[in-house]
C-alpha cells in the first residue's frame, strides 16, 4: 500500500513535469533570475538602489509614461482601422481574395524595418517629400515629433493585420441567426453592430488589445530610431543600459515593465470575468 | 384583401432557380404553415419574407403594403429560429426588451409587455437568467417570447422545435397553439414535419422542389391531396394505378372500385392504409408479407398483383399471420390523383 | 568511462591554473617566449610562432570599418598566409561576452579586437586586455604617437591597448547653405547662427551617437574654468564618480544653459547617421558628426559634395580606436602580427584617403591624401590644433545628466 502510495506520487510528478517543468525552466527561471539580478550590486549584497533609479529619474519616469503611451495610443488607431476593415473584409467585393491576401503582409516585416522605411518615404526631405514637394506641399514632421506621431502610425501599420485577423475571426464566430434576429428586431445595421456584434466580438477584440498592448509597449526598434529623443520609452533606455553593461538596472526596468504587463492582463482578466456578470444582472 | 399576399417571388443563386414563381396569401389571424423537405425552397421564403434575403423577381405585401424592398427591421415581423438565435450576452429580460428599444417603445409599455410576453410563455421568474442558465426548452419559450413581445403583424417560425426532444416537442408545440389562439398573430411555420404541420396549422402550404405544390387545410390534404407527392409527405399512403372508364376503376389485380372524380383510362389514386379492409381469404388476390401489432391498430403489408400496399387494421380481434392469403375491400371511392406519372419511390 | 572523464577534468584544471608567465603576463595560451620579443628580432620570433598557429580571429565594433578591414586582411592574408576569421560586433555586447569569458577562465573568442577608445578602462578593469607592450615592440610602432603609447585618455596601459584610427568630432554644413563669413568659430557663434536659421542645426543627442558626447563634452570644455575644469579632466575618476559628479554638480549649469538655449532652436537627432541623413535631405545645414563618417558618406553619395568640415575654436574631441589582444587569446603571435600590419604605414595611408581615419603614426600628415579627399578632410587650419582629448566616461556622464537635467524637465 505504502509502495503504491509512494509510486503514484512519483506518477504524478512524472506526469506534471513536462508542462511544470517547462514553466519553471523558460519562465519562472529567467524571470526569478531576472529578480534576483535586479535586487544586487556588483558584489552581490542586496540593493533597492537599481528601483530607486527608475522612480526616481526623471528620464526613467518618463520612459515609463513614453511606454504606455507608445502602448495605448497605436491600439486605438488600430482599432479604428481593424473594426471597420474587419467588417470589410467579411463582405463580398471586387479583388477580395487579394486583399485578403496583402493586408497580412505588414505582419511579416520586421519592425526594424518598419522603422527604416518611414526614415526613408516619410522623413522630411524623405522620398515622399521629395514627390509632392512640385506640387508645393511637404510632409509633416513624423519622425522624432514630439506627441510619436510617426511611431505610432509605424506601429499601427505593422499591428493592423494582426489585429484585424483577430478581430475578423471573433466576428465570424457570431452566428449569423443572432445578427438577423436583432435586424428582425427592429435593429438597423448599425445598432446591431453596436449593441449585439461588438458585444458578443469583446473577448476577441479585448485579446487583441492585449496582445497588440503588450507587444507595442515592448517594442524597441521603432521609437529608437523614429522616435523623438527625449523621452524615450523604457524599452529602448533598456537597451541603452545594456550597451552600458548595467545589467542590474536593465533586470530592474524588465521587471517594472513585465510587472505593468502583467497588471494589465490581470485587469483583461477581470473585465472580460465581469462583461459576463455584469450582464446578467438585467434590469428588467 | 389578404393580410399576407406573396406573389410570383422568384429567386435565382446565379444560374440555379431555389424560388420558382411561388404565390401564397394569407389571411389576417390565420397560422399557415409551408411544409416540405429540406432544399425544397421553403426556407428561402422565410428568408425573403424577413428581408435577410432579396427576392429575384414578384413583391410581397403585408396589410396591403408592400415590403419587399424594405430592410428587415422596418417589416413589422418577428421571427422565432431554429437556434433560438438568443443574445448569449444578455439576460432573458434584456433579450426581450432589446426590440422593444429599438422601436422605441416607451419604459412602462416595455414592462407591461415584457411582463404579459413572459406569463404567457410560462417564463416568469427567470427574467434574470442568462441563456446559457436555461435549458433548450426554456431558451425557445425565451425566443418565443422575444417575438412576440414585440406584437408583430407577422410571425414567421422556422423549425422552432426540431432542435427539441421528442416529448418537449409535443408539449411546445400544444403550449404554441394556445398561444396563437390567444394572441391571434398572423403566423407562419415552416417545418418539414407533417405530424407538426398537421397538429397545428390552419392550413399547409406544401413545397418542393423550389415550386407550391398545393395548399389546404390539413383535413382536406390528408383525405383528398391533388398531388402524389402531398399524399405521400402527409402520412402514409399507397398510390396506385388504375383503369378509370367515369367513376369506375379497375385496379391491376382486376378488382373494381368506385373513384372519387371522372376519369378516362390511366389513372392516378391515393388510397390511405387505414381506408383499406382486410380479411382472411383463401381465394383472395392478396398474400400477407408482413405483420406489425401496433396496439391500437394492426399494420400489413399485402403483396397483390406485383405491387405492395399497406394496410393499417383497427380494433380486430385476431391478427392475420403472414403468409395468409387475404382479400382487400375498399371503402368508399378512391381519391384520384392529378399527376400524368407517379413517383418511383411511393 | 569515468577515468577518462576524471581525466579531462584534470587536463581542464591544470590549464586553467598553467600559465607559466602569470607573474609578468596575464596571458593564457603563450605558445612563444613573448619576453624575449623585442622590435629588432619581432619578425623572426612572432612570424613562425604565428604561421604555427595558422588562424587568427578578428572582432570589428565599428559597422563603418568593415571595407577598411577588408583590405588589410586581404594584404595580410597575401603576405602571411595566415587565415583570418572576422567578425562584425556590436561592442557593448562583445566587451561583455569578453568579460563574461574571462571571469570564467576561458578561451577568448577573438584574438585581435578593434573595440572603441573608451571601452578601455571597462576592458581593463576586468582583467581582459592582455598585457603586451605592443607600442614598444612592434615594428611599425616605431613612428607611434608618444602621445598614446603608454597611456589612453588619462588612463595608463602600457602599450597593450594601442589606437590604430584616429577620429574626430566635428561640425559639419552643407557649403550650399551656410556661406563662409556665417560658419560658426566658437560655441557662441554657433548658438547665435542657430536662433538665426531655427531647426537649421542638427545636434546628436549622447546617448545615442558619439558625435552627440564629443560635443558636450567639448561645450563643457569651453564654457568651464577653474577647479570645475580641472575636475571635468580629471581622468583618475570612475565612470560612477563621473556621474554622480556630472549629476549633481553646481560647475556644468553653464552647459545644461547652452543646451536648454540650442535645444529651442535646434533639432536633437537619433544618432550619428541621423544627423548626416537629415543633413543630406537637406533639412539640416549644420550638425555634429564624426569626420571619417563623413568621408563613408560621402563616398556613398549619402551626402552632397558641398559638405565640409570645421572645428569650433577651444576645440573639439577627438578620440580614436584601438585593436588589443585579449588575455585569453588563443593566437596571441598571429594576432600581434596583424596589429602591426594595421599600423603599418601603407595601410595607414589607405586608410587616411579612403576612410578619412586619422592615424597616430607621427609621420602621416593630410598632404598625403589627393585633393579629392582633402577638401572632405578637416582643414589643416583646425586639425590637430583644435582637437582636445576625449574621456569618454565624462562625456557619458554628461550626456546621461543631460537627460535627467534638460531633456526630461
Amino acid at each position: 500500500m505504502q509502495a503504491a502510495l509512494h509510486d503514484r506520487k512519483i506518477q504524478l510528478a512524472l506526469l506534471l513535469l513536462p508542462g511544470v517543468g517547462y514553466l519553471v525552466l523558460f519562465f519562472g527561471g529567467p524571470l526569478v533570475s531576472a529578480l534576483i539580478g535586479s535586487l544586487r550590486l556588483d558584489d552581490g549584497s542586496f540593493t533597492l538602489q537599481w528601483y530607486e533609479r527608475i522612480f526616481t529619474r526623471a528620464t526613467m519616469l518618463r520612459g515609463l509614461q513614453t511606454s504606455i503611451y507608445y502602448g495605448v495610443a497605436p491600439v486605438f488607431v488600430s482599432l479604428l482601422v481593424s473594426i471597420p476593415l474587419a467588417l470589410l473584409i467579411r463582405q463580398n467585393f471586387w479583388g477580395r481574395k487579394l486583399f485578403n491576401g496583402l493586408y497580412k503582409l505588414p505582419m511579416a516585416v520586421p519592425g526594424i524595418i518598419v522603422a527604416l522605411m518611414v526614415i526613408i518615404m516619410a522623413e522630411r526631405g524623405g522620398f515622399i517629400d521629395r514627390v509632392i514637394a512640385p506640387f508645393g506641399v511637404s510632409m509633416p514632421k513624423l519622425v522624432r515629433d514630439e506627441w510619436g506621431i510617426g511611431v505610432i502610425l509605424a506601429t499601427v501599420w505593422k499591428q493592423i493585420p494582426f489585429m484585424t485577423l483577430i478581430i475578423t475571426s471573433a466576428f465570424a464566430g457570431i452566428p449569423e441567426d443572432i445578427r438577423h434576429a436583432a435586424r428582425s428586431l427592429g435593429a438597423s445595421r448599425l445598432n446591431t453592430f453596436a449593441f449585439v456584434e461588438v458585444p458578443l466580438a469583446m473577448p476577441g477584440i479585448t485579446a487583441a488589445i492585449l496582445l497588440t498592448f503588450i507587444g507595442s509597449m515592448g517594442s524597441y526598434a521603432i521609437p529608437d530610431i523614429v522616435g523623438s529623443p527625449s523621452p524615450r520609452p523604457l524599452s529602448v533606455l533598456m537597451l541603452f543600459e545594456f550597451g552600458e553593461g548595467r545589467f542590474a538596472q536593465v533586470y530592474a526596468m524588465g521587471m517594472v515593465l513585465s510587472l505593468f504587463a502583467v497588471v494589465v492582463l490581470l485587469a483583461y482578466y477581470a473585465l472580460t470575468a465581469n462583461i459576463g456578470v455584469n450582464r446578467a444582472k438585467g434590469d428588467e | 384583401m389578404s393580410e399576407l399576399e406573396i406573389s410570383n417571388i422568384t429567386k435565382d443563386y446565379g444560374a440555379t432557380r431555389a424560388l420558382h414563381p411561388v404565390s401564397i396569401n394569407v389571411e389576417r389571424g390565420e397560422f399557415v404553415t409551408i411544409l416540405g423537405p429540406s432544399g425544397c425552397g421553403k426556407s428561402t421564403l422565410l428568408r425573403i419574407l424577413m428581408g435577410i434575403a432579396r427576392p429575384s423577381a414578384g413583391e410581397i405585401r403585408l396589410a396591403g403594403t408592400r415590403i419587399d424592398p424594405l430592410p428587415p427591421e422596418t417589416r413589422d415581423i418577428a421571427m422565432v429560429f431554429q437556434s433560438y438565435a438568443l443574445f448569449p450576452h444578455m439576460s432573458v429580460g434584456k433579450n426581450l426588451s432589446f426590440g422593444l428599444r429599438m422601436k422605441n417603445v416607451p419604459s412602462p409599455e416595455r414592462a407591461r409587455r415584457i411582463e404579459h410576453a413572459l406569463e404567457i410563455c410560462n417564463l416568469t421568474g427567470l427574467v434574470e437568467r442568462m441563456p446559457r442558465q436555461l435549458s433548450g426548452g426554456q431558451q425557445q419559450r425565451v425566443a418565443l417570447a422575444r417575438a412576440i413581445v414585440m406584437q408583430p403583424r407577422l410571425l414567421l417560425f422556422d423549425e422552432p422545435l426540431s432542435n427539441l426532444d421528442a416529448k418537449l416537442r409535443d408539449t411546445l408545440r400544444q403550449e404554441l397553439v394556445y398561444l396563437h389562439r390567444r394572441i391571434g398573430t398572423t403566423s407562419i411555420y415552416v417545418t418539414h414535419d407533417q405530424a407538426e404541420a398537421m397538429a397545428m396549422s390552419d392550413r399547409i402550404v406544401v413545397m418542393d422542389g423550389g415550386r407550391v405544390v398545393e395548399t389546404g387545410t390539413p383535413l382536406d390534404l390528408y383525405r383528398a391531396p391533388t398531388r402524389a407527392f402531398t399524399a405521400g409527405f402527409l402520412g402514409q399512403t399507397n398510390l396506385l394505378t388504375a383503369d378509370a372508364d367515369g367513376t369506375r376503376a379497375r385496379l391491376p389485380w382486376g378488382q373494381l372500385v368506385a373513384l372519387s372524380a371522372q376519369a378516362k383510362g390511366i389513372a392516378r389514386v391515393s388510397v390511405r392504409p387505414e381506408t383499406i379492409a382486410i380479411r382472411q381469404d383463401d381465394t383472395g388476390a392478396g398474400t400477407v408479407t408482413s405483420v406489425s401489432f401496433m396496439g391500437a391498430n394492426a399494420l400489413y403489408t399485402v403483396g397483390i398483383a406485383g405491387t405492395t400496399l399497406k394496410v393499417s387494421q383497427a380494433g380486430g380481434e385476431s391478427l392475420i399471420a403472414a403468409g395468409s392469403r387475404v382479400s382487400l375491400d375498399f371503402n368508399g371511392a378512391l381519391h384520384l390523383l392529378k399527376d400524368r406519372e407517379l413517383p418511383e419511390a411511393a | 568511462m569515468n577515468a577518462r572523464l576524471f581525466a579531462i577534468a584534470a587536463l581542464a584544471l591544470s590549464a586553467t591554473t598553467a600559465p607559466v608567465f602569470a607573474a609578468e603576463t596575464n596571458l593564457k595560451n603563450l605558445d612563444f617566449d613573448l619576453s624575449k620579443v623585442t622590435r629588432e628580432n619581432f619578425y623572426d620570433i612572432v612570424v613562425p610562432a604565428a604561421k604555427a598557429e595558422g588562424t587568427v580571429t578578428m572582432y570589428n565594433f565599428a559597422g563603418s570599418f568593415g571595407d577598411a578591414w577588408k583590405e588589410l586582411i586581404t594584404r595580410f592574408e597575401a603576405k602571411y598566409g595566415i587565415k583570418v576569421e572576422y567578425s562584425d560586433v556590436k561592442g557593448a555586447q562583445a566587451n561583455q561576452q569578453l568579460i563574461a569569458v574571462q571571469k570564467a577562465g576561458e578561451d577568448a573568442p577573438v584574438d585581435a579586437y578593434f573595440a572603441g577608445g573608451g571601452d578601455y578602462p571597462l576592458l581593463s578593469s576586468a582583467g581582459v586586455v592582455g598585457n603586451i607592450p605592443l607600442t614598444s615592440i612592434l615594428p611599425n610602432m616605431d613612428h607611434y604617437d608618444p602621445a598614446f603609447a603608454q597611456s589612453l585618455f588619462g588612463k595608463p596601459h602600457g602599450g597593450a591597448y594601442p589606437l590604430v584610427h584616429l577620429n574626430q568630432t566635428a561640425i559639419g554644413y552643407d557649403s550650399a547653405f551656410v556661406k563662409p563669413e556665417d560658419l560658426p568659430k566658437t560655441f557662441d557663434e554657433l548658438l547665435a547662427w542657430a536662433e538665426k536659421n531655427p531647426m537649421r542645426l542638427g545636434v546628436t543627442l549622447p546617448s545615442k551617437g558619439g558625435s552627440g558626447g564629443g560635443f558636450i563634452y567639448s561645450v563643457a570644455l569651453n564654457y568651464l574654468t577653474g577647479e570645475c575644469r580641472t575636475k571635468l579632466t580629471d581622468y583618475t575618476l570612475t565612470a560612477e564618480q563621473a556621474a554622480d559628479w556630472a549629476m549633481t554638480s553646481e560647475c556644468l549649469e553653464p552647459v545644461w544653459d547652452y543646451y536648454r538655449k540650442l535645444l529651442s532652436v535646434a533639432e536633437l537627432t537619433n544618432g550619428n547617421a541621423d544627423t548626416l541623413n537629415l543633413i543630406n535631405n537637406q533639412q539640416l545645414y549644420i550638425g555634429t558628426v564624426w569626420e571619417d563618417q563623413v568621408m563613408t558618406f560621402i563616398r556613398g553619395k549619402q551626402l552632397p559634395d558641398t559638405f565640409r568640415l570645421t572645428l569650433l575654436e577651444n576645440g573639439q574631441v577627438g578620440s580614436g580606436d584601438a585593436m588589443f589582444v585579449p588575455a585569453n587569446a588563443k593566437h596571441v603571435a598571429a594576432a600581434m602580427l596583424l596589429i602591426d600590419m594595421a599600423i603599418g604605414k601603407d595601410f595607414q595611408a589607405w586608410k587616411l584617403e579612403n576612410k578619412a581615419s586619422r592615424s597616430p603614426r607621427t609621420d602621416l600628415t593630410s598632404n598625403l591624401v589627393t585633393p579629392e579627399t582633402a577638401k572632405y578632410l578637416l582643414p589643416s587650419s583646425v586639425y590637430p590644433r583644435l582637437s582636445a582629448p576625449a574621456f569618454w566616461d565624462m562625456a557619458k556622464a554628461l550626456g546621461e545628466a543631460l537627460d535627467e537635467k534638460v531633456l526630461s524637465q
